[in-house]
């Protein structure tokens, strides 16, 4: 009886165990964002900030001047220009965006265009406070059309 | 009886070297926790307070509504440190907080800059809070410094500023201030 | 019968032994049969780094002060996500070699689009580059070898199961005459 006990015990432990180990999270889903969807023009709230998808067009090639100097950037691939609201939630804070292609790789925003007054990377956000910006990236144009359809915006 | 007590030992054994071995390994998150925040905040009713043996002062407050956007405002302080201590600050942190909990952290960009000249008195105009600490007067009196900060125009009367030194965190002060409103240029 | 029993036992150990210093010595043989060739490659030829792949196109002498060797490249992110450190990091971009002894200067990477620094490289998108090493002064044409490695990427680390960029291995190498610009 005892024996059976025993087993028993043996068998639940190491069930648990196996339990636990099969279920851990891997690390690369423990560190990831917290991801609010929301579709274009809704308002989505984050902890750090808020942000609301305005419009988006492309451009060939993109002008503007930086530092008193004028430049002109083309591209392969095509320039998307995303217009965002954004405003700050419980302390001031800075954004970065990403665009996740149809393909579902993430495009970081271009460091070709750069120094632009309104321009995200320029932007402290304020709590209370919802300020107008844009961003642009740089991609492969039929990445647009599938992240258009599918209508998410991650922040 | 006997035969119960010898497996309740053990079991409270393990217990303890449980606790033990989390304490262990916590310890230095724990402290880096304690070192995060500004986890225990003293309000003083007027805009002067001590914070680990310095003498903390707002010596000016002054905001101006943004031209061209009146929902915000920007806020000039010019903030006094004294004390033997200021030294063993480390760095400053210096936020405005509403009582909501938000918080609003210095400008370092160009419209911080503005705000600084615009509103400031000239004079040693720019020297960030940090900087304040490193090099205190020679005559003894208050190291000052000044911030901008940018704030929706109705919070202008519900803020107070908060400040702590890196080592002295977890402990932090919490001073009332007053803007006086002042007209933008031209 | 303790005997026998004894000399078993003695003759088991001695047989795993000799087992285990035999595989050792063919281990050692085996390594010295075939010595580590790293497969030659010319110029048009696309190289996989792990997060790029790198098609050198032409070597030349820039003959400036002090003179610049220029590798004339495309390389495309094959990554799913923008990179900024497009060799690696810490950055392991392709070795030059002079007679022998591996070049210590760090290359500017161009991005021949912008003639300016390249900053990022998005996936999908292949980018014309330049990569430049500035020379002795008085340094004249010969053959240069180039050597490339890639980096190893692991899904999940043995340490705390994350994505990792790991250690590099030599997957390349060619050996040029750069023209003189």
């Amino acid at each position: 009886m005892s024996r059976l006990v025993n087993l028993a015990i043996v068998v639940g432990g190491a069930a648990l165990l196996a339990g636990m180990m099969l279920t851990n999270p891997d690390y690369n889903s423990v560190v990831r964002p917290f991801v609010t969807k929301v579709s274009a023009g809704d308002t989505g709230e984050t902890r750090m900030f808020a942000g609301r998808f305005e419009a988006w067009r492309t451009a060939d090639r993109v002008s503007f001047d930086s530092l008193g100097t004028s430049v002109t950037r083309d591209t392969e691939g095509v320039f998307l220009i995303v217009d965002l609201e954004l405003s700050g939630t419980i302390r001031s804070t800075m954004v970065d965006t990403i665009w996740e292609g149809a393909s579902k790789r993430r495009y970081a925003s271009t460091k070709r265009v750069a120094n632009v007054p309104r321009q995200v990377d320029q932007l402290w956000l304020q709590p209370g406070l919802s300020s107008t910006t844009f961003t642009v990236f740089e991609l492969p144009p039929d990445e647009i059309e599938g992240g258009a359809a599918g209508g998410d915006y991650e922040l | 009886m006997k035969r119960i007590a010898k497996p309740l030992a053990l079991l409270a054994v393990t217990l303890l070297c449980l606790g033990l071995t989390v304490l262990l390994v916590g310890w230095s998150d724990i402290q880096e926790l304690r070192r995060a925040k500004n986890w225990q905040v003293t309000e003083f009713p007027d805009p002067k307070g001590e914070l680990a043996g310095v003498t903390v002062s707002v010596d000016q407050a002054r905001a101006m509504i943004v031209p061209g956007k009146t929902d915000r405002a920007v806020v000039y302080l010019r903030l006094g440190l004294s004390g033997e201590a200021m030294a063993d600050w480390g760095w400053c942190n210096v936020s405005l907080t509403d009582p909501k909990g938000r918080e609003w952290f210095p400008l370092f960009n160009e419209v911080g800059n503005t705000a600084i000249e615009l509103l400031g008195d000239g004079g040693n105009s720019g020297q960030s809070c940090d900087s304040s600490l490193r090099s205190p007067p020679e005559d003894g009196g208050p190291s000052f410094s000044d911030q901008a900060f940018l704030v929706p125009v109705d919070m202008l009367d519900k803020l107070r500023v908060e400040l702590s030194g890196v080592n002295t965190r977890p402990k932090a002060v919490s001073l009332p201030f007053k803007p006086v409103l002042r007209l933008p240029p031209g | 019968m303790p005997l026998l029993r004894r000399l078993w036992l003695r003759l088991f150990a001695t047989v795993g032994l000799v087992a285990a210093v035999m595989l050792s010595w063919w281990w050692k043989v085996d390594a010295a049969r075939a010595p580590d060739l790293v497969a030659g490659t010319s110029f048009g030829q696309p190289i996989d780094l792990g997060r790029t792949f790198f098609t050198p196109e032409a070597l030349l002498l820039r003959q400036s002060e002090p003179p610049e060797l220029v590798l004339s490249a495309t390389i495309e992110n094959v990554t799913g996500e923008t990179q900024r450190s497009f060799f690696g990091m810490p950055a392991n971009p392709p070795q030059i070699i002079l007679d022998g002894a591996p070049l210590a200067e760090e290359p500017e990477i161009i991005l021949l689009r912008d003639n300016a620094p390249l900053l990022q490289l998005q996936p999908r998108m292949p980018e014309e580059i330049q990569m430049v090493w500035p020379l002795p002064a008085d340094w004249q044409p010969k053959p240069v070898q180039i050597a490339f490695e890639k980096q190893t990427f692991k899904l999940r680390d043995n340490l705390y199961g994350q994505s990792s960029w790991l250690g590099y291995t030599p997957v390349a190498q060619m050996t040029v005459t750069p023209e003189v610009e």
